[in-house]
This record gives C-alpha cells, sequence and structure tokens, in this order.
C-alpha cells in the first residue's frame, strides 16, 4: 500500500518513512509541496502523512487543491502549532486526521491504519483488537480463530468500538451506529447491548474489555495485564 | 459634581478672583480720584456723585465676568472636543489589532505633539508585540520538529533498559515543551475575552480523550452534567487548557483504583475530585506560582500545568478554588463566568 511522506525535516522524514515500512506500508517520500505534486501527479497513492509547514509553502494548500479536484486521499496532517485554529483550519481543508508533533510512531501508524479502515475506504475489511477481529464487510466476527456469532446491534455496537479502539466512543455516537434514523431507541439501549456484549465476549474467552467512563462513553481496549 | 482638575474650574476661579481684585482696585481707586478732584468742595457731595456712579455701574461687574468666564469655557470646551473621538479610539484598541493612525483632525496646535507621541509609542508597542507573539509560534515548531525526529529516531532504536528510559525523557521534554508554549501562546492572546463557550460539549470531549489516560492507570473516570447545554464565557483555545490540565493533574495524582469524578453544574460550575495525596493548606497558596513543585509533586512534572490554568481563569473572569475531600483527596472548583 503506497503511502506519501511530505516532511522537509529529512531525518524525521527517514523515521517515518521506516516505521511505516516496518509496519507493512510502501512509503515514498517528497521533501516538499512540487516534489508531492509531481509524485502525486504520476502514482497513485493510498494516503498522504503531510507536514503543513514546508518550505515552498503551506501544506493546506495542496490539500485544498487535492480536495477541489475531487481526490478522497486519506490525508493524514502533522503539524509542530497546537494552537485550535490551526487544527481546525486543517480539518476544513479537507485533512482526516491530525497529529502534532512530537508524537508517538505506534499512534501515526495507528492512526493511518484507522484512516485507511474508514468505510469505503481502502482497509476496508478487517477490525482488529487482542485476539478479537471483525470482518466489516461479510460481518463475520473470529475470537482467536474461532467464529462467534453476534446479534445485529450487538455486532453494530463491537464494530463501532472497534473502528476506535483504544479511545472513548461517546454514547450518542454509538446510539448512531446502532440504531437508524427512523428507530426510537429505548432509554437503555446503550448499557442493555453492552452488558450482553461484555457477557459474550468473555464467555468466548476474548482478551479485550469494555471499559465504561459514567457520563463520557466507552473505550473498547486489550485488557490490561494487572500487576 | 466638580471636577477640581479640570480646565473649566482652574479658568473659574482664576477669573472670579481677577475680577474681585479688578473691582476692589478700581473703587478704591476711583474713590481716591474723587477725594482729589473734590478738594475744596464738600465732602458729602462728592460722595454723594460716587454713590450715585457705583449705582448705576455696579450691575455690570457681574454680568461682565458672567460673559468673560462663559465665552472661556466656551473656548475650552469646542476646542478640546476632539480629544473624545481620540479616547473613542483608543478605546477600541486592543493587543494585536495594528493600532490605527489617531485623528488630528480640529485638534488644537498645543496638543497634536502629544497625539503623535502617543501615536509612535503605540507603534513601538505593536511592533514589539508582535515580535514576541510569532516568536511563540516561531518557537512552537523550531522546538516540536527536532523533538519529533529525536523521539522518532529512539523509537526506532532497539529495546532495551537504556532506549525505554531515554524515551521517557524525551516524553517528559515534549510535554515541558508542549505546556511552556501553551502558556507563551495564552499570554501573547488578548487580554479582554469576548465569545461563549458550550462547556458540557468541551468537558464531555476533554475527558473522553483523558479516557485512555485513566484506564492505564486504572482509575474510574465519570462525568455528571446537570444541563444538556452550558455556555461560559471563554473560547474552546482558551477553556480547554483548564480542564485538560486540571484533569490530567487528578488522573496522575488519585490512587490507582480510585474515582476521579467531575460534576458540572448548570450554572457553570465544574468541580474535579481525586483520591490522591492532597495538598497540604499551607501550600495551597503557592500551587499556581510557575515552576513551582510541592511536598507531594510527582517526580515528571514541571509545574506548569496549574500556572496555565490560573492563567487562563485571570483572563475569562472564572474564579477557581481547591479544598481538601472529606475522606483524603483535592477537589478544584472552577466557577466560570456566563
Amino acid at each position: 500500500m503506497r503511502i506519501l511522506v511530505v516532511e522537509d525535516e529529512t531525518k524525521l522524514a527517514a523515521h517515518v518513512c521506516a516505521g511505516l515500512r516496518d509496519a507493512g506500508f510502501c512509503p515514498d517520500h517528497a521533501p516538499a509541496l512540487s516534489d508531492a505534486q509531481t509524485l502525486l501527479a504520476t502514482v497513485s497513492y493510498e494516503a498522504i502523512v503531510l507536514d503543513l509547514a514546508l518550505p515552498d509553502g503551506n501544506g493546506l494548500d495542496l490539500l485544498r487543491k487535492a480536495r477541489r479536484n475531487g481526490s478522497s486521499i486519506a490525508v493524514m496532517a502533522l503539524t509542530a502549532r497546537d494552537a485550535i485554529d490551526d487544527r481546525v483550519a486543517g480539518l476544513d481543508a479537507g485533512a482526516d486526521d491530525y497529529l502534532i508533533k512530537p508524537f508517538a510512531m505506534q499512534e501515526l501508524i495507528a492512526r493511518v491504519r484507522a484512516l485507511l479502515r474508514r468505510p469505503g475506504a481502502v482497509l476496508g475489511e478487517k477490525l482488529c483488537a487482542g485476539n478479537v477481529t471483525l470482518d466489516s464487510r461479510t460481518r463475520m466476527v473470529e475470537i482467536a480463530g474461532g467464529p462467534l456469532a453476534l446479534p445485529r446491534r450487538e455486532l453494530l455496537t463491537l464494530e463501532a468500538l472497534m473502528r476506535r479502539a483504544g479511545r472513548v466512543v461517546s454514547k450518542d455516537m454509538l446510539l448512531d451506529q446502532i440504531y437508524e434514523l427512523d428507530e426510537q431507541p429505548p432509554s437503555n439501549a446503550v448499557p442493555v447491548h453492552l452488558h450482553h456484549l461484555r457477557r459474550t465476549l468473555t464467555a468466548a474467552g476474548a482478551d479485550v474489555e469494555i471499559v465504561t467512563f459514567r457520563g463520557i462513553g466507552y473505550m473498547l481496549s486489550e485488557r490490561r495485564a494487572r500487576d | 459634581m466638580i471636577d477640581r482638575t479640570s480646565l473649566q474650574f482652574a479658568l473659574a476661579w482664576r477669573l472670579t478672583l481677577l475680577l474681585f481684585v479688578v473691582s476692589i482696585a478700581a473703587i478704591a481707586g476711583l474713590r481716591w480720584y474723587v477725594c482729589q478732584a473734590s478738594a475744596g468742595y464738600q465732602t458729602d457731595v462728592a460722595h454723594a456723585v460716587l454713590l450715585e456712579f457705583f449705582a448705576n455701574i455696579v450691575w455690570a461687574i457681574p454680568v461682565v465676568g458672567a460673559l468673560t468666564l462663559a465665552m472661556a469655557i466656551w473656548a475650552i470646551r469646542s476646542s478640546l472636543a476632539p480629544l473624545g473621538v481620540l479616547s473613542e479610539q483608543l478605546c477600541r484598541m486592543t493587543p494585536g489589532n495594528r493600532p490605527v493612525n489617531l485623528s488630528r483632525r480640529a485638534l488644537p496646535g498645543e496638543i497634536v505633539p502629544l497625539v503623535a507621541a502617543v501615536d509612535d509609542a503605540l507603534s513601538r508597542l505593536h511592533a514589539a508585540y508582535e515580535v514576541q507573539r510569532h516568536f511563540a509560534a516561531n518557537a512552537a515548531h523550531e522546538l516540536r520538529t527536532p523533538l519529533a525526529v529525536l523521539r522518532s529516531g529512539l523509537e526506532r532504536m532497539p529495546e532495551d533498559k537504556m532506549t525505554c528510559s531515554l524515551r521517557e525523557d524525551a516524553v517528559r521534554l515534549s510535554r515541558i515543551v508542549a505546556q511552556l508554549l501553551e502558556l507563551a501562546r495564552i499570554e501573547s492572546g488578548p487580554v479582554t475575552i469576548s465569545g461563549s463557550v458550550d462547556l458540557t460539549r468541551l468537558v464531555t470531549e476533554v475527558a473522553a480523550a483523558a479516557g485512555p489516560l485513566a484506564y492505564e492507570r486504572n482509575v474510574n473516570l465519570t462525568l455528571q452534567s446537570q444541563a444538556s447545554v452550558c455556555n461560559a464565557r471563554g473560547t474552546t483555545g482558551l477553556v480547554e487548557p483548564i480542564v485538560r490540565n486540571l484533569l490530567e493533574n487528578a488522573i496522575l495524582y488519585t490512587r490507582p483504583g480510585s474515582e476521579v469524578s467531575l460534576t458540572l453544574s448548570a450554572s457553570g460550575m465544574l468541580t474535579i475530585d481525586d483520591r490522591g495525596p492532597g495538598i497540604p493548606a499551607e501550600e495551597r497558596s503557592r500551587i499556581f506560582d510557575r515552576f513551582w513543585r510541592g511536598s507531594q509533586a510527582r517526580a515528571n512534572g514541571c509545574g506548569l500545568g496549574l500556572a496555565i490554568v490560573k492563567e487562563v481563569i485571570d483572563r475569562i473572569g472564572a474564579t477557581i478554588d481547591v479544598n481538601e475531600r472529606a475522606h483524603g483527596g483535592t477537589r478544584f472548583s472552577v466557577q466560570f463566568a456566563t
């Protein structure tokens, strides 16, 4: 899977490319906007890791131009500025996600993977967390290789949580995923589905847990090592 | 209410004094002149003439005085009126906005040099302010990029004890840099804040972002919001650091296995409760000082988190309180302005 890394700091670019290569991607490096434009015109990439401050201009311009031309390529913006306005500007210009420097390489790779796994995106099929896998196309769940049957709403709950594994998903976001717009969910819908889902997962020997943050949301995480 | 420092007051009392002195002198001089001129005649005739003269003239003294005073006050008011326009212009100026050239229209010549000097001073201040502001933004980029190189380099090194320890140092350094830059960004922003932000939504988002940290530290994180929308004065960029810094502190200091609870009242009061070691009463007045480290401080903080909180609190007109909790731990309460 080809990824374009647009970053003028050569050392950082080298580390990022090496990290992506280790993770099974095939990265190319462009040190400036002009190189990036040439590469984008000739090679077809699945994602761009885009530094916003480049020697020959702002990465946002490249992004805006690409989006105007109808490109739906996944874009992960990297920024050294953390003012909220800059982040908002980045997302407005069409970045799918952003990371503030300095960042952890695992975080970058996890986020790029998540982008490629968006509905309709390149990595459409397999979500993994611990020993649980969910194929979002065939709706098959496996735990340590063994198939697991789940009712539809619990499956949708699991999928929503796995798409954002390790991050908190709000109750409203879960409700949106589980119920259609014209359905009227019962007031305790989410806790009830989660209760069943937790029980089923534990019984099947899954090594993930679903944490509740009361009043905030839910998070699927690999089971914490108890020391 | 009479303003004793005003030009009108100064002029009025001097003119009154002058009129008084001139009247006395005129009466005395006239009397002396009449006495001299009437030498040899009967003095009571002279006195009668004098009295008649005064009776005819005395009404004019206060009238002339009042007219003079009125003219003087009118002159002062009309020539100083353009200063009102200047005051309005100056009132509208805020840090970060280029100062407009002050209006010199219809100004008395004596005041023009002062206005020019103020103009110059404002431009110099603005230039200095811009340098400071850009410094924060440039420093952000110049510090963060090498840190990103350092961290990504360390992450590619083989796993061993030394590498792990260096990685932790790099993470700590990143945090200090991030906090310094955050403080610089807030300080260089506008001093008075207009605009409003939905606390319910913002607090929920910050709490959600802190979820993974709470999980890692085995802390039970909960939020209770009393209203679905709760507006407070401020901007996301200012209010977010308050909530984030207080919440991260609570999660890092609370006992593993205990609970950190956030409560947001409908009136814009946010309380954050932890079950940490608590802050000794004698240290509470100093916790908001920059780089101050308490007796209970964790090894890898740098003493800037609460300084950032205080800086923003003052700017958005909020108040903060620190209290001990009944069965151990600390409660921070922030009352936001609406």
